[in-house]
């Protein structure tokens, strides 16, 4: 259990150190070296800022910003994470990913819970959500926004709440397909 | 009880990944992913994906959607395809997954593959969604070189008289079990 955490934190303390001009966030996985996260004052949803996270060099490997938390006061509990992205020229792949992490969980995995969420390769601020459980088995909740391939894409106003249990759960897919025709 | 999901929507950009779709693949640079305003089954576009490279390896133009609405039903994806030059091949493709991201049923026609060049025809799959069902993914994969077009997909729920196309069926019961089949 411990391992598993210390494996997350470690991560994200060095790539923190690299390019830690986000407090809170990093950027991990296999592509973390193509990827760079930077504060953008221009192009935001809210606020004074928003993360702009985006390739340097040409790669196709998935990279991601992300947070990562011991989630000990949410366990029991139902969350919704929503999370406003905007993104540009994504043509690889682009998404917005969530989950808990039991002990035993591959690095690599969908988790306990969570989801993921592909994005359009190009879009404007759109709001993204995803309700999931948080079991006591959790040792680690994770969220975040990746690349794979070139791209850039913006982040906002992420919130974590506690939702009521009748609220129902989201994976962030719609429910019924849509454009079946393509003229959309 | 058939639902029908035929959304008369209004034309946007060509030359763009359609609004609503996303390609999945191991490379997406062997792939051309466009609207096509001059081979269309119906309306005013279709889909076109066409890999640029000999040895393509399997990408698919697909959605997805969470499974709710369709749990303990049987559903139908069907479309309009047309290829042309083919050499590896064509087809639909449902997967339905559970917790986990884990495959509860799936059909991607590779046992009835569609290969070289053909005109418009109407493909389908067919499968359960089983209650522990959690989204099902839906589209059209293309493997090595050539080009396919989509228009007028249809994605429904459809009776228990209609057989399903599972290449990977769950058995009713014991099956087989002197093993002389």
């Amino acid at each position: 259990m411990q391992k598993a955490l210390t494996v997350v934190m470690g991560l994200g303390l060095s790539a923190y150190a690299a390019n830690g001009v986000i407090p809170g966030w990093f950027v991990s996985g296999g592509g973390r070296a193509d990827y760079v996260a930077t504060k953008d004052t221009s192009v935001k949803k809210s606020g004074t800022s928003s993360a702009r996270f985006t390739t340097q060099g040409k790669t196709d490997k998935y990279g991601t910003l992300m947070q990562a938390f011991n989630p000990q006061r949410y366990a029991g509990k139902r969350v919704r994470l929503s999370a406003w992205v905007k993104t540009q020229g994504a043509t690889g792949r682009v998404d917005l990913w969530s989950r808990v992490q039991a002990a035993n969980s591959p690095g690599d995995g969908p988790g306990i819970a969570g989801s993921l969420t592909r994005l359009p390769e190009t879009s404007d601020w759109k709001r993204y959500e995803h309700v999931f459980d948080v079991s006591a088995d959790g040792v680690s909740l994770q969220y975040g926004v990746g690349l794979q391939g070139p791209g850039t894409l913006w982040l906002d106003n992420v919130k974590l709440e506690v939702v009521d249990k009748n609220t129902p759960l989201s994976d962030g897919s719609p429910t019924e397909p849509v454009n079946l025709d393509f003229e959309d | 009880m058939t639902r029908l999901y035929l959304l008369a929507l209004t034309f946007t950009q060509l030359g763009a990944i359609p609004t609503g779709w996303f390609f999945e693949g191991k490379d997406r640079s062997h792939f051309e992913v466009t609207l096509d305003a001059k081979e269309l089954a119906a309306g005013k576009v279709s889909a076109r994906l066409r890999s640029v490279v000999p040895d393509a390896k399997y990408g698919a133009l697909l959605q997805t959607v969470n499974a709710a609405h369709y749990t303990r039903q049987r559903v139908r994806f069907s479309a309009m395809v047309k290829a042309s030059d083919v050499d590896g091949w064509t087809g639909l493709f449902v997967r339905v997954e559970g917790a986990g991201q884990k495959t509860l049923a799936f059909d991607n026609m590779q046992t009835r593959a569609q290969k070289g060049s053909f005109d418009w025809k109407r493909l389908e799959v067919v499968l359960d969604v089983s209650p522990d069902a959690r989204r099902i993914h839906f589209g059209l994969g293309l493997s090595g070189r050539g080009t396919a077009w989509f228009d007028n997909a249809r994605f429904e729920t459809v009776g228990s008289d209609v057989p399903t196309t599972a290449s990977s069926t769950a058995l009713d019961g014991p099956t087989n079990l002197d093993l002389d089949e």
